[in-house]
C-alpha cells in the first residue's frame, strides 16, 4: 500500500523542493527583514518567521498525503504569506497582520476540508442538491435579517465576527452549479442550476453587492456553457445581461432611491484627476502608490501605501506594487497564471465531468475575482469591491478562496487516484514505476 | 466530456490572455503615467522626502539660480522680487499651490524619485553625501520674464509668452498678477495661483482669423481673389454683428480684410465653409485635442466643441462665442505659421543634471503636429505681414523700431468678454519675426480689460521682442 501511495503522489508530477525551499525562504527574509527594521525588535515578526514556513510544511505535508497538487499549494501558501507580510509591511501596527496570521491559520483546515469534498461528493452529489441550494439561498438573505448596518447591506455578524455570505457561499455555488449542469443538455436538465444562479444574483443585487454579482453572473455563464456545452445561450446570456446593465445605469439608476451613487461612481472613475468629489481621492492616491515603486520597490515597509484608502483589502495589488516594484507585481501576476494553468490542467484531465466542473468553476473564479480587482486598481475598469484572492485582507474572502483552492486540489488529487488505477490496470495488477 | 474539455481549454486560453494582457497593460500604464501621477499636489509623498532629500537646483537659461536648497528641507529662492513674481508660476512653489509650475510639475526630478537610477543613488550613499535630486536648467531667461511683466500696464492682469518656434522652447513667459513664491503666507490675490499662459483659456477675437484664414485658403479655392463687401453691421437671424464699433469697411479683398480686421467678412467665410470645415481646421491647430506635453501642463482649447450650430460658427470665424483658448497655445498657433506650419511641441526643460555634475537628460525639440501646408502658411504669414504694415492694418504699433534681419507679422484683437459693450475688451496680439533665424520668436500677449488691442498688446509685444533680439536669445 506504501507503494501505491508513493505512485499516485508522483503521478501529481511536481518536484517541488525548490519551490518549496523558495517560498518558506521568502516568508522567513520578508519576516525577518520587518522584525529588524525599527531599532526595537518586533516580535510578532519573529513569531511569523518561524511560524509561515513551519504552516507551509504542514500543508505541504498534508498535501503530499492527500496526494493532491503540491504546486498549487505551494503558490497559494506564497499568496497568503504575502498577504501576512504586506499587511506588517504596510501599517505601523502589527494589529492587522496578526488578525490576517490568525485568519489564515484557520483556514488551513478548510482548505484540506475542500480537498476531500471532490472525492466524497462523487456520485453522490444529486441527493444533496435540493437541501443545498435551500440553503444556500437562506444564507445568501440572511443579511437582510442579520444585517450590521444600513451602508453594508451584504455583511453579517457572527460570534463577533464581521462575515460576508457571498464569499463563504461561492465554494458552494460552484458545487451545487457543478452537479447541476453535468445532467445533460435539455433544459429540465440545467433548469434548476441557471434558475440559482439567477436567483444569487438578484439577491446580490437587492443587496447591492454588484462586484459579487457580476462575479457570481460570470461564474453561472461559464460553468453553463462549460458543463451543457450550449455555447450560443451562454453567450447570449452574457450579452443581454451587458446590454440591461447598460440601460439600467444611463437610464435607471439615477432615478432608484439608493442606487444614484453608482452615476457618481462612475463619474468619479472617468475623471478622478479633477479630484471633484472626496472619493476620488481613493483612485488618485491608489494609481500614485502603484507608480511609486518603480522598479524593484520603495523597499519593504518603506512605502507610502497606507495614504490608500482601504489599502488592505480593495487596494492590496497598489501596495504589492509599492513595496516590492513592478518586478515582483509581475512575478504575482504570473503566480496567478501558474495557478490557472495548474488549476485548468486538472479540471481537463478529470475524468467526470462532475469533477471537471468542479476544478473549472473554482479556478474560474479566482482568476475573474484577480482579474477584476487588479484592473479596478489600475483604473482600467471601475473599482467593484472584491478581494485579491488570497492577499487582501478579510476572513470571509480567506476562506472562501482556501476552499475554492482546496477543491482544485481535491479534483487532482481524485485525477492522481484515477490515473494510478489506469497504470495498475494496464500492468495487469503488476506495481510499475511510471517513470 | 469531450465539449466540456474543449470549452474548459478555450475559456483557458481567454483567461490567459487576459492575464497577459493585464500584465502588460500594468507596465506600460506606468511606463506612459508615472511622471504625471507622481508630480501631484495630492502626492504627499513629495512632502516628505523634500524633509530629507536635498532638492535639485532651478537655473535659468543663463545659469542664474532661481531655486536651491542648502540643506534638505529648505528652500531659497533669488533675489530679486521683480524676477520672483514675474516667475512665480513657472517656479511654482514648496506649497504647491501653483499646479503647473516647476517645483511641482517635476517635483520627483529635483527630489530624484523619477529621473535618478538606482546606480545613482547607490554612488551617493557609498560617497555618504546627502540624498539629492537632479538641477533642472530651464529654456526661459528670467530677466526677459521680468522684463515681460515690467511691459505691462501697472496692475494690469493679462499674461504673454515668448517661443521659439523652431524648437518649441520657452524663452519667456510671464502671468499677471504673480505671487511671491518666498512669502507664501502672506497669500496672494484671488486669482493669482493660476498660471494664465498655461491655465487660462480666453476668447482669442480676431487673433483667431489666422485659423479662419488658413481654413479659408484650404476649402474656398480662389478665396483670395474675391472681394467682400462690409456695410458694417451683419444681421444674422435674430442677431447684429457689427464690424469693429459699426464702422463699414466698404468693398475690401481678403488680404485687407485680414490686415484691418473685418469681422463680417470672417463671419460669412466660417458660415460659408460651414462647422464641420471649421472645426476640421481648429483641430489642425490643436484645438479641442488634449495636450500631454512632457515639460508643461497646457489646458485644452476649446472651439465649436459642444454645439455645431449657425450661430456659433461665424462668431468662432471672428474667435468669440464659445471659442476660447490659452496664451500660449495662441503663440504656438503663430510658431507653426511660421515654421511651415508645423507646430513644434512646447519645452521647458533645457536640460536636467545630476547634483554632482553631468547630463540626465537634455532638450530634444519634437514636432507635435503638422497644422496646415507650407505654402498656405506662407500665404497667412504674408497676410500677417500685411496686418502689421499696411496702411490701414490694426497692427501697426508691433512693427520694431530699426530691426531689419527679418519681418514682423502678427495680427491683432480685441475680444469681448460679455454681451455688455461698455466692459473693456481683452487686448491681444499673437505674432512672429519672419525670416530671421537668429530670432525665431513667436509671441502672443493678452491684457484683460485693456481694450483694443492693436493700442494696448501690440506696443507690448514690440517691446518684448525687441528686448529678446537684443538679448540673443535662442
Ligand atoms: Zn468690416
Amino acid at each position: 500500500m506504501d507503494r501505491a501511495i508513493q505512485l499516485r503522489r508522483r503521478m501529481s508530477r511536481t518536484n517541488e523542493k525548490p519551490l518549496a525551499i523558495a517560498v518558506m525562504g521568502f516568508q522567513a527574509a520578508c519576516m525577518l527583514l520587518l522584525a529588524f527594521k525599527d531599532p526595537s525588535v518586533d516580535w510578532f515578526s519573529v513569531r511569523m518567521a518561524v511560524l509561515l514556513p513551519l504552516g507551509t510544511l504542514t500543508g505541504l505535508w498534508l498535501t503530499s498525503k492527500c496526494c493532491a497538487d503540491r504546486c498549487m499549494f505551494l503558490l497559494t501558501a506564497f499568496l497568503c504569506s504575502l498577504s501576512v507580510i504586506l499587511l506588517r509591511a504596510v501599517f505601523s501596527t502589527t494589529g492587522k497582520a496578526a488578525q490576517q496570521a490568525q485568519y489564515l491559520g484557520l483556514s488551513i483546515p478548510v482548505m484540506f476540508f475542500g480537498v476531500l469534498l471532490p472525492r466524497f461528493f462523487t456520485g453522490r452529489e444529486e441527493k444533496f442538491i435540493g437541501f443545498a441550494m435551500l440553503f444556500g439561498v437562506c444564507f445568501m438573505l440572511s443579511p437582510f435579517a442579520f444585517h450590521t448596518s444600513s451602508a453594508a447591506r451584504s455583511w453579517i455578524r457572527v460570534l463577533g465576527h464581521q462575515m460576508q455570505p457571498s464569499e463563504l457561499m461561492k465554494p458552494a455555488t460552484v458545487f451545487i452549479l457543478a452537479s447541476c449542469f453535468t445532467q445533460g443538455r435539455r433544459a429540465s436538465d440545467w433548469g434548476g442550476g441557471v434558475f440559482f444562479g439567477a436567483l444569487n444574483c438578484l439577491i446580490l443585487f437587492a443587496q447591492k453587492d454588484l462586484g459579487a454579482m457580476l462575479l457570481y453572473f460570470l461564474l453561472t455563464a461559464a460553468m453553463f456553457a462549460a458543463g451543457t456545452g450550449r455555447w450560443k445561450l451562454a453567450l447570449g446570456a452574457v450579452g443581454a445581461a451587458a446590454g440591461l446593465a447598460v440601460i439600467f445605469v444611463v437610464f435607471i439608476a439615477g432615478k432608484i432611491d439608493g442606487f444614484g451613487y453608482l452615476i457618481t461612481r462612475i463619474e468619479i472613475w472617468k475623471n478622478p484627476w479633477s479630484g471633484a468629489h472626496e472619493s476620488s481621492r481613493q483612485i488618485v492616491q491608489g494609481l500614485m502608490s502603484i507608480v511609486s515603486g518603480g522598479l524593484f520597490g520603495a523597499g519593504l515597509g518603506l512605502s507610502s501605501a497606507r495614504k490608500v484608502a482601504v489599502v488592505a483589502s480593495d487596494y492590496i495589488f497598489a501596495a504589492v506594487s509599492e513595496e516590492f516594484g513592478i518586478v515582483f507585481a509581475l512575478c504575482v501576476l504570473a503566480v496567478y497564471m501558474v495557478l490557472l494553468i495548474r488549476g485548468m490542467g486538472a479540471a481537463g484531465s478529470a475524468r467526470s465531468r462532475f469533477h471537471a466542473l468542479v476544478a473549472f468553476g473554482a479556478c474560474f473564479e479566482l482568476t475573474v475575482q484577480m482579474l477584476l480587482i487588479v484592473c479596478g486598481n489600475l483604473h482600467i475598469v471601475p473599482l467593484t469591491g472584491v478581494t485579491l484572492p488570497f492577499v487582501s485582507e478579510g476572513g470571509s474572502s480567506l476562506m472562501g478562496s482556501m476552499l475554492l483552492m482546496g477543491m482544485m486540489m481535491g479534483v487532482s488529487a481524485v485525477n492522481a487516484r484515477d490515473e494510478y488505477d489506469d497504470l495498475m490496470q494496464a500492468s495487469g495488477g503488476r506495481e510499475v514505476d511510471p517513470e | 466530456m469531450k465539449e466540456t474539455r474543449a470549452a474548459i481549454r478555450l475559456i483557458t486560453g481567454i483567461l490567459l490572455a487576459l492575464v497577459l494582457l493585464t500584465g502588460f497593460v500594468y507596465v506600460a500604464r506606468i511606463q506612459a503615467n508615472r511622471v504625471r501621477w507622481l508630480n501631484r499636489a495630492q502626492n504627499t509623498r513629495i512632502q516628505d522626502a523634500r524633509k530629507t532629500t536635498l532638492q535639485g537646483t532651478i537655473f535659468d537659461s543663463a545659469f542664474t539660480v532661481l531655486a536651491e536648497s542648502p540643506e534638505p528641507g529648505v528652500r531659497r529662492y533669488i533675489q530679486d522680487k521683480n524676477i520672483r513674481l514675474a516667475l512665480s508660476h513657472t517656479l511654482g512653489d514648496q506649497k504647491g499651490m501653483s499646479e503647473t509650475g516647476v517645483e511641482n510639475r517635476h517635483a520627483t526630478t529635483l527630489l530624484g524619485m523619477t529621473d535618478l537610477t538606482g546606480t545613482d543613488r547607490t554612488l551617493q550613499t557609498l560617497r555618504g553625501d546627502a540624498v539629492a535630486g537632479c538641477d533642472i536648467v530651464l529654456t526661459l531667461n528670467a530677466e526677459m520674464c521680468a522684463y515681460m511683466a515690467s511691459q505691462f500696464p501697472s496692475g494690469s492682469r493679462g499674461a504673454c509668452a515668448v517661443i521659439n518656434y523652431r524648437t518649441g522652447a520657452i524663452l519667456g513667459k510671464v502671468s499677471l498678477p504673480g505671487y511671491d513664491p518666498a512669502a507664501m503666507d502672506q497669500g496672494a490675490q484671488d486669482t493669482a495661483y493660476y498660471d494664465r499662459v498655461l491655465q487660462y483659456r480666453y476668447a482669442p477675437g480676431s487673433t483667431y482669423k489666422i485659423v479662419t484664414l488658413t481654413a479659408a485658403l484650404k476649402n474656398l479655392p480662389g478665396v483670395e481673389s474675391e472681394m467682400f463687401d462690409c456695410q458694417g453691421v451683419w444681421s444674422f437671424a435674430d442677431r447684429v454683428l457689427q464690424c469693429a464699433g459699426g464702422t463699414a469697411h466698404g468693398s475690401l479683398d481678403l488680404k485687407s480684410a485680414f490686415s484691418q480686421s473685418c469681422n463680417i467678412t470672417f463671419a460669412s467665410l466660417a458660415y460659408r465653409m460651414g462647422a464641420e470645415a471649421m472645426k476640421a481646421a481648429s483641430e489642425d491647430f490643436g484645438v479641442n485635442v488634449q495636450f500631454a506635453f512632457d515639460d508643461i501642463v497646457l489646458y485644452e482649447s476649446h472651439c465649436l466643441n459642444s454645439s455645431l450650430a449657425a450661430g456659433e460658427v461665424i462668431q468662432a470665424g471672428f474667435g468669440q462665442g464659445k471659442t476660447e483658448l490659452t496664451p500660449l497655445h495662441m503663440a504656438m498657433i503663430a510658431g507653426a505659421i511660421a515654421n511651415e506650419g508645423v507646430m513644434m511641441e512646447p519645452k521647458l526643460i533645457r536640460e536636467v543634471r545630476r547634483h554632482a555634475g553631468g547630463t540626465v537628460s537634455s532638450m530634444q525639440p519634437a514636432q507635435w503636429r503638422t497644422v496646415t501646408d507650407a505654402d498656405t502658411a506662407r500665404t497667412v504669414a504674408r497676410y500677417m505681414y500685411a496686418a502689421v504694415h499696411d496702411r490701414l492694418s490694426t497692427g501697426k504699433n508691433a512693427d520694431i523700431s530699426g530691426y531689419t534681419a527679418g519681418y514682423v507679422c502678427g495680427k491683432t484683437g480685441s475680444a469681448e468678454v460679455s454681451s455688455d459693450k461698455t466692459k473693456a475688451t481683452n487686448a491681444w496680439y499673437v505674432g512672429f519675426l519672419y525670416g530671421d533665424e537668429e530670432h525665431p520668436y513667436a509671441i502672443a500677449v493678452v491684457v484683460e480689460g485693456g481694450g483694443s488691442g492693436g493700442q494696448t498688446a501690440a506696443p507690448i509685444a514690440s517691446r518684448v521682442l525687441k528686448k529678446a533680439i537684443q538679448m540673443d536669445l535662442y
